[in-house]
């Protein structure tokens, strides 16, 4: 068994679309999200390889520099993605978690997806 | 309190320095990294933390298509290589904590971001 | 200081040996990449994760991993025949193992530069960049040396040559090893002492091995003793050089001078005399309080015999000393014209010494600058800062 961190890149012109929905659209899409990822966690949860997850907001810092450090607000955001939040989970190998990550439902709201394995030896 | 993610992001500059670091800068620079984390164990502030491997995939849906790519996801030639999840009192905490990372130091870009107010 | 963490350059040189043994020397540059590899990995996960409940294992594991997955690679490319990865039993005496290492490595195959480089790398686990300061090189022709000289070396070649050529490179390796220890050229620390001591074990090591009774063995070990002797006394408080002429003598270690006066006996069968010989004989001087005079002898025979740009800087600065700061000024100016020697700030810092002698502060001044400007260890920058300080001070 290893530690995996699924973690989730939203594309920022995604992101405008959602900001740009009339309010009653957008918080019936939401529910829909909310609904998706509460499932998506009690599955992990039901074969007990949860360990976390979290969505992450807007509110944020970025700090750079050796010996002096610059702080900018705002999340990282490279390539026209960020982070939008991670799940952290045990699988076998990297092909279950994979397998598992297919199944995000973030992938089905326009995001990219990322495995990474725990670094061991 | 918070919860909050901060991340590490590897820079090539960052990866340069350590394959060009001797066997004491890396010893002095792991007793460092481990101070880091055992101060925050011990104030309790430590929900998880990891080191990532590069064994990883990346995963895109392409019009109904799952894409499944191998390593790691490189974003603008950084690339995550470990994260600390803690908790603070505020983001201006969880940024103080963060400066004293030892990621900085070795030319890393830190991200801190709070957990998603869920309005409750 | 975790006390349980492993001393990283004693599991270099450790690590390397193992690999070289199990996977075969040919390999030795995918292996000394593993290593450092595996060392990044454990950076990047021991302070996250928890440091392992056997670090030296992980080390090991993590190394011998990405080795694997290396050769995996290269050999879809050519084909490597399969007993490559044969795992040899184990041997029971790792030092052995380390030992064999160092007599490869100096196979008469390879040159001798190319030898004490791929020494320095494996024996102390230097970068490329100190390497090329320690040999008064560019840092590219180090790193094209070494390359070069893995791809040279050969299994077989260990039963073959004869060891007694391979001392020669050795003994060259753990001189400079130890000069890197005995004055670090960048970095926060003045002296790495750990690296000097690291340096003398590995040299009593080897003579033991060896069985070597060659005096030139001795007249090494000797310029260590002397030279470790003195590191009590080479720093203050806060890390930062204190000159030759300020040293408290009493601090001097009784019990390396004695092992350092053995050692010059027993070298003294020789029929003729290294350049170990002579540094020991200037460092014994130093050690029992030889005056100026004796001291500048010592450095004309070394610049004589063994001429080195760094050899004649030392004479310069030995001159000035004994001779007066003018006499140094022009000792110095005579061999400004070579780079290797204009370039170091130990050629700025004494043209800076020497001026402000002669009280010369504008003079003096300029050169701390320009050494200030070149040095790459820190605390000797903050020396170089004081002094610089001082000088205005005085002015006022």
């Amino acid at each position: 068994m290893s530690k995996y961190l699924l973690m989730i890149y939203n594309d920022i012109d995604e992101i405008q679309r959602w900001m740009a929905m009339p309010p009653e659209e957008q918080a019936e899409a939401m529910k829909d999200v909310a609904e998706k990822y509460i499932a998506y966690t009690k599955r992990l949860m039901d074969e007990g390889r949860y360990l976390a997850s979290e969505g992450l907001g807007n509110k944020g810092k970025v700090l750079l520099g050796k010996d002096q450090i610059e702080i900018t607000d705002g999340p990282y955001i490279f390539a026209k993605e960020l982070v939008g939040g991670f799940f952290y989970f045990t699988a076998e190998n990297l092909e279950e978690a994979t397998a598992i990550a297919q199944d995000c439902p973030a992938l089905y709201f326009g995001a990219r997806v990322e495995i990474r394995e725990q670094m061991q030896y | 309190m918070k919860n909050y993610l901060i991340t590490i992001f590897n820079t090539p500059e960052a990866e340069e320095h350590w394959q060009n670091m001797t066997s004491q800068e890396m010893q002095d620079g792991l007793a460092k990294y481990m101070a880091y984390s055992q101060k925050l164990r011990e104030e309790g502030r430590l929900v998880a933390a990891e080191g990532l491997s590069m064994n990883g995939t990346s995963i895109k849906l392409n019009n109904g298509t799952v894409e499944v790519t191998d390593g790691p996801y490189i974003l603008a030639k950084e690339m995550v290589g470990g994260f600390y999840y803690i908790t603070a009192e505020s983001l201006a905490e969880a940024t103080e904590i963060a400066k004293e990372c030892p990621g900085l130091m070795h030319g890393g870009t830190i991200e801190v971001r709070e957990q998603m107010d869920y309005g409750n | 200081m975790n006390p349980n963490l492993p001393n990283f350059r004693d599991e270099h040189a450790r690590i390397t040996a193992t690999l070289v043994r199990k996977f075969g020397p040919q390999h030795l540059e995918s292996i000394l990449d593993a290593t450092q590899e595996a060392f990044i990995a454990a950076l990047h996960s021991w302070p996250l994760q928890g440091e392992p409940n056997n670090p030296s294992a992980w080390l090991t594991t993590a190394a011998e991993r990405r080795l694997i997955d290396h050769l995996r690679k290269t050999r879809r490319e050519t084909q490597f025949p399969e007993q490559d990865f044969a795992d040899h039993s184990l041997n029971q005496k790792p030092e052995e193992d380390e030992l064999k290492l160092y007599f490869l490595i100096c196979s008469p195959k390879l040159k001798f530069s190319e030898q004490v480089c791929l020494m320095l790398r494996t024996l102390g686990g230097l970068t490329s960049l100190e390497i090329a300061h320690l040999l008064h090189e560019s840092e590219e022709a180090v790193q094209r040396r070494i390359s070069r000289a893995k791809n040279k070396l050969n299994p077989d070649d260990l039963e073959l040559h004869d060891r007694n050529a391979s001392l020669p490179p050795i003994l060259l390796s753990l001189y400079l090893l130890f000069t890197e220890g005995y004055e670090a050229f960048r970095g926060d620390e003045y002296l790495r002492a750990d690296l000097a001591v690291e340096a003398l074990r590995l040299t009593q090591q080897l003579a033991s091995l060896t069985g070597q009774d060659d005096p030139n063995f001795h007249a090494l070990l000797a310029l260590m003793h002397f030279n470790i002797s003195r590191l009590p006394a080479r720093t203050n408080q806060d890390g930062l050089p204190i000159l030759l002429k300020d040293q408290d003598k009493s601090l001097y270690d009784r019990s390396h001078i004695a092992a350092g006066f053995y050692h010059l006996e027993k070298a003294q069968s020789a029929t003729q005399l290294s350049r170990y010989h002579l540094e020991a004989g200037l460092a014994a001087n130093i050690a029992s309080g030889g005056t100026s005079k004796d001291l500048l002898y010592w450095h004309e025979l070394i610049a004589e015999r063994f001429p080195s740009p760094f050899a004649q800087l030392s004479l310069a600065i030995a001159i000035g000393t004994h001779l007066g700061p003018q006499k140094g000024l022009d000792a110095l100016n005579e061999i400004k014209s070579n780079p290797h020697i204009a370039k170091t700030p130990h050629f700025q810092s004494a043209i800076g010494h020497f001026y402000t002698e002669l009280n010369n502060r504008k003079a003096a001044a300029d050169a701390y600058k320009k050494a200030i400007g070149l040095t790459m260890s820190s605390p000797i920058k903050r020396s170089l800062e004081q002094r610089f300080a001082e000088l205005s001070e005085s002015a006022q």
